[in-house]
C-alpha cells in the first residue's frame, strides 16, 4: 500500500513501503519526517511506525551525522551556486514549490539574489526587446497610416520612424532593466515595514533575498505579451508565501500587509487625486 | 497512478479549503467592481499584430457573460475560464462542508511520477485545444 510523506510543511511524494525503508537507511528520508497511509486517522513520525524500526539507521556517529544532511536542503538551488542548471531550477522551485523553497531559503547575503535579479532579468529584457522593438517595427515600416493616427504616441512613434522606434522601446527595457535591483530593494524595504506588526522572525535581507527570488523567478515570463497577465497572480501567491515562510508570520498576515493594506493606500491616493482634480474644476 | 484520495492535513500543509474559496471571492468581488466601472483592459497585443487570439483571449468577454448569467455564451467564449469557475465553486462548496462538518480528511489528487507526466500531458494537449477552439471561435471577433 502506498505510503505519502511529508517533512516541515511539504510533500515529499508516494512511495512503496520498500522505497521508505530504503530511504531511510540511506538517509533520504529521517524518523521525524511524517507519514501517512490508507485507513490511518492522523499522520505518524515514520520513527512511530513498527514496520521501519528495523530499518532506522542506528544511533551511532553515522547514523546522527547522516540525519542532518538528510533535512531540508538549502533552496533555492541558485543559493548553491550559479549555473544555468541552478538558474533553471531555482525557476521551477519558485513556481511549482514555493513552500518547500522558502522553508529552504536561509539567512544570507544581498550578492547572490541580486545576481539571479540580473539573470532573471537578461532574458526578459533580450525577450522584451525584441518583442517590443519588433513589433513596433514591423507596425511602422509596414505602412504611412499609424504616422497620421489620431492616438498622439501612435503619431510621435509613427515621426520617429520605425528604427529608431524600435531602438527607443529596447532602451526604455533596458533603463528598467538596470534599475530593477534598486527597485527591488524599495519594494522589499516598503514590505518589511509592513511586516513589522507582526513581528517576522528575519531581518530586512531576508525579505530582499524572498522578493528576489519569488519575483526573479517570473520576470522572464514578464515580457511576454499575455502570458504576463497569466503569471502576475501566481507571482503574488509566491510573494505572499515567500514572506510567510522565512518569517514564520500566517499567510492571511502576510496578505494583509502586502496586498490589502497597498490597495487600500492606492484606492485612497487614488480617490483624493480624483476628489483634488473636480475640486481644481470645479 | 492517479486517485483521488480522502487524507489528514499534514501539519503546516497550505489549506487548499481556504486559499481556493478566498480567491474565488476576492477574485468575483473584484470582477463585479472592474465591470461596474466600466473601465476596459487594453486589447491583446497577440491578437492585434497576428490576428490570432492568445490562451487569455475572450476571457473578459467570458466572465462578463457570466455576471450577466448567461453560462453558456460565456463558455463558447473561453471554455476554460468557465470550467475553472465551476471548479472553484465546487470546491467553495465541499470546503464550506468541511469547515461545517469539522472534517479532519482533506480531498487530495494523488499522482506518483508516470501520473504526473500523464497530468502535464494532458494539460498540454487541453491547451492546444482551446487554443484551437479560440482560434475557430473568436476570429474576427
Amino acid at each position: 500500500m502506498e505510503i505519502h510523506v511529508a517533512r516541515k510543511s511539504s510533500s515529499l511524494g508516494v512511495f512503496s513501503a520498500e522505497e521508505v525503508r530504503a530511504g531511510l537507511a540511506t538517509g533520504r528520508f529521517v524518523t521525524t519526517d511524517l507519514a501517512w497511509r490508507e485507513g490511518m486517522p492522523e499522520w505518524k513520525a515514520l520513527s512511530e511506525w513498527e514496520e521501519f524500526r528495523s530499518a532506522t539507521p542506528p544511533a551511532s556517529p553515522v547514523g546522527l551525522a547522516a540525519a542532518p544532511a538528510a533535512d531540508l536542503p538549502e533552496s533555492p538551488s541558485w543559493e548553491r551556486g550559479a549555473s544555468f542548471s541552478n538558474f533553471f531550477a531555482t525557476i521551477k522551485e519558485v513556481a511549482l514549490d514555493p513552500v518547500r523553497t522558502f522553508d529552504g531559503l536561509r539567512p544570507g547575503g544581498y550578492g547572490r539574489p541580486i545576481a539571479f535579479t540580473y539573470a532573471s532579468l537578461l532574458p526578459a529584457w533580450l525577450c522584451g526587446s525584441a518583442v517590443y522593438g519588433g513589433l513596433i517595427f514591423f507596425m511602422f515600416s509596414l505602412g504611412g497610416n499609424a504616422a497620421g493616427g489620431a492616438d498622439p504616441v501612435e503619431k510621435f512613434i509613427g515621426d520617429l520612424g520605425p528604427g529608431l522606434a524600435s531602438l527607443l522601446a529596447s532602451l526604455a527595457i533596458g533603463v528598467i532593466f538596470l534599475l530593477m535591483p534598486l527597485f527591488s530593494f524599495v519594494g522589499s524595504g516598503v514590505s518589511h515595514l509592513l511586516l513589522l506588526p507582526w513581528n517576522p522572525r528575519g531581518g530586512f535581507a531576508q525579505t530582499y533575498r524572498a522578493q528576489a527570488y519569488a519575483c526573479g523567478a517570473f520576470m522572464p515570463f514578464a515580457f511576454v505579451p499575455c502570458l504576463n497577465y497569466v503569471v502576475g497572480p501566481w507571482q503574488l501567491v509566491a510573494i505572499v508565501i515567500a514572506y510567510s515562510r522565512v518569517h514564520q508570520i500566517a499567510w492571511w498576515k502576510v496578505l494583509i500587509s502586502t496586498v490589502v493594506v497597498p490597495c487600500c493606500a492606492g484606492c485612497a491616493l487614488y480617490l483624493f487625486l480624483i476628489a483634488a482634480l473636480m475640486g481644481a474644476a470645479g | 497512478m492517479i486517485r483521488i484520495i480522502r487524507r489528514p492535513a499534514y501539519p503546516g500543509e497550505l489549506r487548499h479549503e481556504v486559499v481556493w474559496p478566498a480567491v474565488l471571492t476576492v477574485g468575483a468581488a473584484c470582477a463585479f467592481l472592474w465591470f461596474r466601472t466600466g473601465w476596459r483592459l487594453p486589447d491583446c497585443i497577440f491578437m492585434k499584430w497576428t490576428g490570432l487570439p492568445c490562451l487569455g483571449c475572450g476571457g473578459t468577454r467570458s466572465a462578463r457573460c457570466l455576471v450577466a448569467l448567461d453560462p453558456g455564451q460565456a463558455f463558447l467564449f473561453h471554455p476554460a475560464f468557465v470550467l475553472t469557475v465551476i471548479g472553484l465553486v465546487l470546491w467553495t462548496a465541499y470546503s464550506a462542508y468541511v469547515w461545517l462538518a469539522r472534517d479532519p480528511m482533506r480531498i487530495r489528487l494523488s499522482a506518483d511520477d508516470a501520473g504526473r507526466r500523464l497530468l502535464r500531458r494532458a494539460l498540454f494537449l487541453a491547451l492546444a485545444l482551446h487554443w484551437a477552439w479560440q482560434a475557430y471561435y473568436l476570429r474576427g471577433a
